[in-house]
C-alpha cells in the first residue's frame, strides 16, 4: 500500500472519531439540561420485575353503557307487580337488596336520563405498578369484566326499576314518580314469611327497626336540653345561620376564582377557615350550656340496652340474612357500602350515645385477646365478609358485595369481576400471609356466633 | 506529502483530538469553585467555620420566599459546633436531624413539649414519667442548645447541608401533577433510593411515616406483585412497618428504644404503649401473617440496595 493512500485511510479515519466526539458532546450537553441536577437517576427495579404490567398502550375507549344499548332491558315493558304475590318473602328481601344496591343507578337515572351512559359511574382503580396513568379528564377504561358486570347490574336495576316503579303518562314513562326501595320494604313488610329463613329475617328487621327508634331516642336525650335563656340561645343561632350563608357565599366564589387567581382562591379559603372557627365557637358555646336529664336517660339507656341486647342474640343465627340484617343496625349507617362490612369506628366525641353501643366486631376482637381495634379494621372486615359468606350470604360473581369491589368502591377492583368474593380475596386482594391473619377473625366469629 | 509533513499533520490531529476529548470533559462536568469545595467538605471531616461560612452565604429557597429570619449566627454555630464529633453523620443537617428524631421528646420545641406532656399526662404506665426523665439526661447534657431550639423546623431548614443526600432530604417532594404522574413516581422511588442507600435511621423513620406517597398516585415499586396483594393501603402499612424495622437496624437501634420517635409515633395511637420499646410494641400490634408480609417486603428492599 502507498504512503498516499496510507495517508488517506489515516485522515479519514480522525475525521470520523472527530465527527463522533462531536456527536457525543452534543448528546451529553442535551441530555445534562433534561435531567435536573438534584436527582441521580438510579435504576433499581431489574427488568424482570419491571416486564409483568408495563405497556404503552393506552387503552381501548369503553362503549357506552346505557339502557338503550341494552338489548334485553329495552325489551322489558312496564308490568305490574301480580296481585297474587308470586314472589316468596325471601324472593322479595332479596329484590330489596339489590334495589338499595342500584340506588346509585336510580340517582343517576334520574339526574341524568336513561340514555345517559353509565360506565361514568365505576371508579376508577388503584395504580398498581406499570400501570398506564389516566390522562387529566380521561374516563376510567373498562375492564371486559367491569362491562359484563356493569351490563349485569343494569339489566337487573332496569329490571326492577320498571317492575316497581310508578310511572306518571304525563313524563314519558321513563322516570318513575315513587321509590323504588320505598315500594319493596312496603310490599316486604304485607308479606308473610313461610319459611324458617324468611321468618329470621323479618323478627331481625323488627328487632332492628325497634334498636333504631330506642337509638335516636338515646341520641336526643344526651344531646340535653337548653338551660339558658331562648333570647341568647335565639341570637347565637341566628349568628350561626348568617355565618353558614356567608361562607356558603365564599365557597361559591372560591369555585369561580380557583383555577384563574390563586392568591384571590387563597383568600377566600383563609376567610372561610376563620368562618368554620367562629361557627365552631358559638356551636360549643350552645352544647355547653346544655344539661341532660339524668331521670330521662336512665330510662331511655335502660330501654336501649335491652333493645341492643336483643339485636346482639339475633345475631346467633345460621340465616345468612338474619346475621346482615343485626349486623348493620348495630354497625350503624357507616356500612352503607357493603365491602365497608365488618367494622365501622364510631367517635364517641361526636356522638356520646356510641359508647353505649356494642358491635360484633368488637365482640370478635375482645376474644382474640389483641388490643387496638382500629389497626385491624380491615382484617375485620374481610373476616365478617367470609363469614357471612359461609353462613349462605350471597357472594357469587354476580352478588352485590362484588359489584361494590368490581365496579363502586373508593377504588375498585378490576380483578373481582366474574370471580366470587373468596376466590377474589384469595387470589388478589389479600396477601397469602394475610390471609392467615383473616382467617383467625372469621374462626372467632365461628366461634362466638356459630357453635 | 513528504514524510516529515505526514507525521507533522499527524501530531497536530492527535492534538486537536485530545483537545476535542479535553472540551467534553470540561463542559459536561462543570467544576467550580462551590461543587470544588462542597466536594472537599465531604472527603473530610469539616472544620466549624468552614461550615459556618457557608451558612453565612448559603440560604435555602424557602426562606427567601417566606422571610424567614436565620436564627442568629451565633446560636446556629453553637448547634454546629454540638454536632461535632459527629456520632451519625459528616453532613450537619442529616446529624442535627437524626439527634432530634431520636431525642424528639427530649425537645424544649413548643409543640413538642405539648404533645408529648399530654401523652405523659394521660399513659397508663406508672413509671413513664421517671423512664423518660432517664432517656433524656444525657441528650440534653449533650445537645443543650439543639434541644433547647424553639423551632426546630426553622433550624433544619438553616443548617447547612454537605452532602448530596442532605440536599435531597432538605427539599420538598415535588407536588403532584396528573399530567406527569411519572415524574411524581420517579422522584419519591430516587428518595427512598437515597434513603435506604443511606443506612441512617431517622430518614428511614421519616420514609416510613410518608408511605403513602408510594402508593397514592401508583405504586412507585412492585409491592402488590411481591405480596401478592392488591390492597394497597395494606400495602402501605406494610411498608412503613418495615421501613421502621429497618430504621432499627442503624445508630445502634436508639430511635426505636422507648422515647425514639419510632415508639412514640405509635404511642399517639395507642397511649398504652408509651414508653415501650418498638420491638415489643410491633409484637402486640403486628399480627403473625402480617408480620411475615414485613419481613418478606424487607427483604425485597434490602436485594434494591444490594450490589448488581
Amino acid at each position: 500500500m502507498n504512503q498516499k493512500l496510507l495517508s488517506y485511510l489515516f485522515y479519514g479515519f480522525l475525521v470520523a472519531v472527530i465527527v463522533l466526539a462531536l456527536f457525543l458532546l452534543n448528546y451529553q450537553i442535551k441530555h445534562n439540561k433534561d435531567r435536573p441536577n438534584n436527582q441521580p437517576v438510579i435504576n433499581v427495579v431489574s427488568e424482570a420485575e419491571t416486564d409483568s404490567n408495563v405497556t404503552d398502550e393506552r387503552p381501548a375507549k369503553t362503549p357506552v353503557i346505557n339502557i338503550s344499548t341494552i338489548e334485553t332491558a329495552a325489551k322489558v315493558e312496564h308490568s305490574k307487580v301480580p296481585a297474587d304475590a308470586a314472589l316468596s318473602y325471601l324472593d322479595i328481601y332479596q329484590q330489596l337488596q339489590a334495589a338499595k344496591a342500584c340506588s346509585r343507578f336510580y340517582a343517576f337515572w334520574r339526574n341524568n336520563g336513561l340514555a345517559a351512559d353509565v360506565s361514568e359511574l365505576v371508579r376508577p382503580s388503584q395504580g398498581l405498578y406499570g400501570q398506564v396513568d389516566l390522562l387529566p379528564g380521561e374516563q376510567v377504561p373498562l375492564t371486559a369484566g367491569q362491562t359484563e358486570a356493569l351490563v349485569h347490574w343494569v339489566q337487573r336495576c332496569y329490571g326492577l326499576w320498571t317492575d316497581y316503579g310508578v310511572f306518571n303518562a304525563a313524563d314519558n314513562n321513563t322516570i318513575p314518580i315513587n321509590d323504588i326501595t320505598d315500594a319493596l320494604t312496603k310490599k316486604l313488610l304485607v308479606t308473610m314469611p313461610k319459611s324458617k329463613a324468611g321468618k329470621a329475617i323479618k323478627q331481625t328487621r323488627q328487632l332492628a327497626a325497634q334498636w333504631q327508634q330506642s337509638f335516636a331516642q338515646l341520641v336526643a336525650v344526651l344531646e340535653g336540653e337548653d338551660s339558658d335563656d331562648t333570647a341568647g340561645l335565639q341570637l347565637l343561632h341566628s349568628e350561626i345561620e348568617q355565618l353558614q350563608q356567608l361562607r356558603e357565599e365564599l365557597r361559591l366564589q372560591w369555585l369561580e376564582v380557583r383555577h384563574s387567581d390563586e392568591s384571590l382562591a387563597q383568600s377566600l379559603s383563609e376567610q372561610r377557615n376563620d368562618l368554620y372557627q367562629q361557627i365552631d365557637q358559638y356551636e360549643a358555646e350552645i352544647k355547653s350550656q346544655k344539661v341532660v336529664n339524668q331521670t330521662q336517660l336512665k330510662e331511655v339507656l335502660a330501654d336501649f340496652q335491652s333493645h341492643d341486647q336483643a339485636l346482639i342474640q339475633a345475631l346467633y343465627t345460621d340465616v345468612a340474612q338474619a346475621f346482615y340484617e343485626a349486623l348493620i343496625t348495630l354497625e350503624g349507617e357507616q356500612t352503607y357500602w357493603r365491602n365497608q362490612l365488618g367494622f365501622s369506628y364510631h367517635s364517641t366525641q361526636s356522638e356520646p350515645a356510641n359508647q353505649f353501643r356494642i358491635t360484633p366486631d368488637q365482640l370478635v376482637f375482645e376474644i382474640s385477646g389483641r388490643q387496638n381495634r382500629l389497626q385491624h379494621s380491615h382484617v375485620l372486615r374481610y373476616a365478617t365478609q367470609m363469614y357471612l359468606c359461609e353462613l349462605g350470604w350471597d357472594c357469587g360473581a354476580k352478588s352485590m358485595i362484588v359489584q361494590e369491589y368490581c365496579l363502586f368502591g373508593m377504588y375498585t377492583f378490576p380483578a373481582a369481576c366474574g370471580k366470587n368474593l373468596q376466590d377474589f380475596f384469595r387470589q388478589d386482594l389479600i396477601s397469602p400471609n394475610r390471609w392467615q391473619d383473616v382467617m383467625q377473625f372469621k374462626n372467632h366469629y365461628q366461634e362466638l356466633f356459630n357453635e | 506529502m513528504n514524510r516529515r509533513g505526514f507525521h507533522k499533520m499527524f501530531f497536530l490531529m492527535i492534538a486537536f483530538v485530545v483537545l476535542v476529548l479535553l472540551s467534553i470533559f470540561w463542559l459536561t462536568e462543570p467544576r467550580n469553585k462551590a461543587s470544588l469545595q462542597a466536594l472537599h467538605e465531604q472527603k473530610n471531616s469539616p472544620q466549624v467555620n468552614e461550615i459556618a461560612k457557608q451558612a453565612d452565604v448559603v440560604t435555602t429557597p424557602d426562606n427567601k420566599a417566606a422571610g424567614v429570619q436565620a436564627e442568629t449566627t451565633d446560636e446556629l454555630r453553637a448547634v454546629l459546633d454540638e454536632l461535632q464529633p459527629h456520632r451519625y453523620h459528616p453532613d450537619p443537617s442529616i446529624e442535627a436531624r437524626t439527634v432530634l428524631l431520636i431525642y424528639t421528646v427530649c425537645s424544649k420545641d413548643a409543640n413538642i413539649e405539648q404533645w408529648f406532656h399530654q401523652i405523659l399526662a394521660e399513659s397508663q404506665r406508672p413509671t413513664v414519667v421517671d423512664d423518660y426523665i432517664k432517656f433524656c439526661a444525657e441528650a440534653t447534657q449533650r445537645y443543650p442548645k439543639l434541644l433547647g431550639m424553639s423551632e426546630l423546623d426553622v433550624l433544619l431548614k438553616q443548617l447547612p447541608t454537605t452532602s448530596e443526600l442532605g440536599q435531597m432530604v432538605k427539599q420538598a417532594t415535588p407536588s403532584y401533577d396528573e399530567s406527569f404522574p411519572e415524574q411524581y413516581r420517579m422522584a419519591a422511588l430516587n428518595k427512598l433510593n437515597a434513603v435506604l442507600a443511606s443506612q441512617n435511621s431517622a430518614l428511614l423513620f421519616e420514609a416510613s411515616i410518608s408511605t403513602f406517597m408510594y402508593f397514592q398516585h401508583g405504586e412507585i415499586l412492585p409491592v402488590s406483585t411481591w405480596l401478592n396483594s392488591q390492597d394497597l393501603e395494606y400495602n402501605s402499612r406494610v411498608s412503613s412497618y418495615a421501613l421502621m424495622k429497618m430504621a432499627c437496624r442503624y445508630q445502634q437501634g436508639a430511635i426505636c428504644e422507648g422515647f425514639g420517635s419510632v415508639s412514640m409515633m405509635m404511642c399517639t395511637v395507642d397511649n398504652s404503649v408509651c414508653g415501650l420499646d418498638f420491638a415489643a410494641i410491633y409484637e402486640m400490634q403486628v399480627m403473625p401473617g402480617m408480620h411475615k408480609d414485613v419481613e418478606l417486603l424487607i427483604s425485597h428492599l434490602d436485594q434494591l440496595q444490594a450490589p448488581k
